[in-house]
């Protein structure tokens, strides 16, 4: 075990994880996020916790998850490296670590011209893979970046994020294993809507085999409205939303009910592509919907417990 | 009170719009001979206006019929930069135009010149310029 | 060479308001070339500021001249009697031109009358584009020749990241992905190993994060007597 956190085991056990992402607010309580977090404790085994999602400021990720790890819930704290450099992405490690987080995810971020504060300083003094190396240097070789040493160890689980829809497409999987090679372990994929691009991709990927050194969970995000998708299919970079998917939305009578509807089946089919180990569902705005699409999946529940 | 007559400048290219200007005496406007569009610099323009000008026109070639390469394309981009300048200054971005009129055709020019002379007129002398 | 554009006239007339005597000094070298700061840029700009005066109502003597470079003292020393006729100078130079101006003639005032872009070249006419952030520490041997740190919104050196789509940067339609430029070049070349290496963290003490920064060379420096 390398940090022994909830969704390590799920993972480790074979077992086809679940996890729900929660985006803490934009003011100083953290009510909601928590409330999202106890609705869906029977149905997820972890629980993203953005950081600055968007580029939008938000109370910070490690004071969340240590929230939840306060309530016994399992978080998985994710860190962009646009707004820390190496020496606060180290103290924000340790700083989880200590307080009992175990599972840290490292993304690159959007960019800061793109989200609440476009007038910001982007800091980029490290990239995530390189992030993803020092984790692994603090927790395997007791080294921090600089080559000092930590004076306790580090137990980490890391995690990192794969996009099988951004370009350019034929050198995605070599990037991924790249990232593997810097020390991930676990990753998440985009929100996927466009099924055979997803497929080339994890075909690729079981072709090297990657699937066999890291767990790969799919992303899935239940479109609310038109709008909203057409939004992230004009907008949103590293996005592919295929014109059969905003057809059958336009033509649905409860657009909802259809969005919750193509979510539940694209689960379906993902646990049906070869080298997928768990799904996270990223219900953006929408998270009191997680249990019920985790239920209408079918086989999924109950959770695996550990003691 | 009476009429409002502006002082008004025409910046005309010597292979076009300055023949035809030549042909023509409308009170109030002096015609500037320039070598050509391409000659033009914003720095001629805004000299026209604090030499008195309430009004400056460029005038150059017909599109395609340059004597060079491009000369009137040219003063046309100078001109929108230069209507830039005025605007931040205040004075208004209508108190310059382009417009390309052929060397044998002074009734165009005489319309074209006419026509921002009354705009002009409606527009009163440039704010805040103490007239000279 | 350095990149500017001229500062918005409101903000040159706001700050040159209270002086009488103005000279506006344009520089000929980088800025010249890239059409914000010449000669003619300066004429351009001391004939708007005069305008604006008289609009105003508020007379001005003033000015436009320039220099071959304001980054060197001796391009400096051949004006020095004649700048100290006026109240103000406003210097079309560069953030370094401006700077030298200040610290060689430290008794005026000089203020800038562009913003120093970037470190650039043009692109076409009429289009300049940054391609060096000047971070001390050049990687283009590992990218063949286009600079991560510049051409990527995120300066990442393994990339390029989940916004990149189909060429293009997340940050805005206009931008090329500089990764995917990378990936496209080491491909042409038969390189593309080198998208697997993992490059570590950036030194970035040589960059400006080590603070300003000066570079002394004793072989060249001129001992007396020599
Ligand atoms: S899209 Fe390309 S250029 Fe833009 S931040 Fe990502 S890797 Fe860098």
């Amino acid at each position: 075990m390398f940090a022994g956190s909830n969704l390590e085991k799920v993972l480790s056990n074979g077992h086809f994880a679940v996890t729900g992402e929660l985006g803490p607010m934009r003011g100083t309580d953290l009510g909601p996020c928590l409330e999202h977090a106890e609705h869906m404790r029977n149905h997820v085994d972890a629980y993203n916790i953005t950081c600055n999602q968007t580029a939008v400021v938000r109370i910070a990720s490690m004071a969340a998850a240590i929230k939840l790890v306060e309530r016994g819930m399992d978080p998985v704290m994710q860190m962009t490296v646009r707004d820390r450099n190496r020496i606060m992405l180290q103290a924000d490690i340790l700083g989880g670590a200590a307080c009992g987080v175990g599972n840290f995810l490292c993304i690159q971020g959007d960019h800061q011209t793109l989200g609440s504060e476009p007038q910001a300083k982007g800091v980029y003094d490290v990239d995530s893979t390189q992030l993803m190396r020092i984790i692994k240097n603090m927790r395997d070789e007791n080294v921090f970046a600089s080559g000092d040493k930590l004076e306790a160890p580090l137990k980490a689980f890391i995690g990192g994020v794969v996009n099988p829809f951004a370009d350019p497409f034929e050198y995605r999987v070599d990037r991924f294993a790249k990232k593997i090679e810097a020390g991930v372990q676990f990753v998440q994929t985009q929100c996927i809507y466009d099924m055979d691009r997803l497929k080339e991709y994890m075909k690729r990927v079981v072709d090297k085999g990657l699937h066999e050194k890291c767990y790969i969970m799919a992303g899935i995000t239940p479109l609310k409205a038109v709008g909203a998708a057409m939004y992230m299919k004009n907008n949103v970079a590293g996005i592919i939303i295929p014109d059969e998917i905003v057809a059958r939305l336009k033509g649905a009578k409860d657009k909802k009910k259809e969005g919750l509807k193509m979510a539940i089946e694209q689960i379906q089919q993902i646990r049906e592509i070869e080298g997928f180990k768990g799904v996270h569902i990223m219900a953006i705005a929408w998270e009191e919907m997680v249990p019920h699409i985790v239920e209408e999946v079918g086989g999924l529940l109950p959770r695996p417990k550990f003691d | 009170m009476a009429e409002h007559s502006p002082s008004m400048v025409t910046l005309c290219c010597e292979n076009s719009a300055f023949l035809a200007a030549e042909k023509t005496n409308l009170p109030g406007v002096k015609a500037v001979k320039i070598p050509c569009g391409a000659q033009l610099e914003h720095v001629h323009i805004l000299r026209a206006f604090n030499q008195g000008a309430e009004g400056v026109m460029v005038l150059a070639c017909l599109k395609e019929n340059c004597k060079h390469s491009f000369g009137n394309d040219r003063a046309e981009k100078k001109v929108a930069y230069v209507k830039g300048l005025l605007k931040d200054m205040g004075v208004g971005e209508d108190r310059l135009a382009y417009a390309p009129v052929a060397a044998n055709n002074e009734i165009k020019y005489t319309q074209a010149v006419k026509e921002m002379y009354e705009k002009l007129k409606e527009m009163g002398p440039i704010e805040g310029k103490v007239k000279k | 060479m350095i990149i500017g554009e001229r500062k918005p006239l409101e903000e040159v007339f706001n700050r040159t308001d209270s002086f009488k005597k103005i000279c506006v000094l344009g520089c000929e070298t980088c800025v010249a070339v890239c059409l914000a700061g010449g000669d003619k840029e300066a004429q351009e700009t001391a004939e708007a500021i005069k305008m604006h005066r008289e609009q105003t109502n508020n007379p001005v003597e003033i000015k436009a001249s320039s220099i071959q470079r304001q980054c060197e003292y001796e391009f400096i020393d051949e004006v020095m009697e004649e700048l100290k006729e006026y109240d103000v100078i406003l210097s079309l130079a560069c953030g370094v031109g401006v700077q030298t101006m200040a610290t060689k003639v430290p008794e005026m005032f000089i203020l800038p009358g562009l913003n120093t872009s970037f470190l650039g070249y043009p692109l076409e006419q009429g289009v300049w584009m940054e391609n060096c952030k000047a971070c001390g520490d050049c990687v283009l041997d590992r990218t063949y020749g286009i600079c991560p740190v510049t051409r990527c919104s995120k300066s990442m050196m393994n990339g390029p990241c989940g916004g990149s789509s189909e060429g293009i940067c997340e940050v805005s339609k206009d931008t090329e992905c500089g990764w995917a430029l990378i990936y496209d070049r080491l491909k042409a070349l038969g390189k593309l190993e080198y998208m697997d290496e993992i490059i570590p963290p950036k030194n970035w003490s040589t960059s400006f994060h080590g603070g300003p920064r000066k570079i002394v060379r004793e072989d060249v420096k001129i001992v007396r007597g020599e």
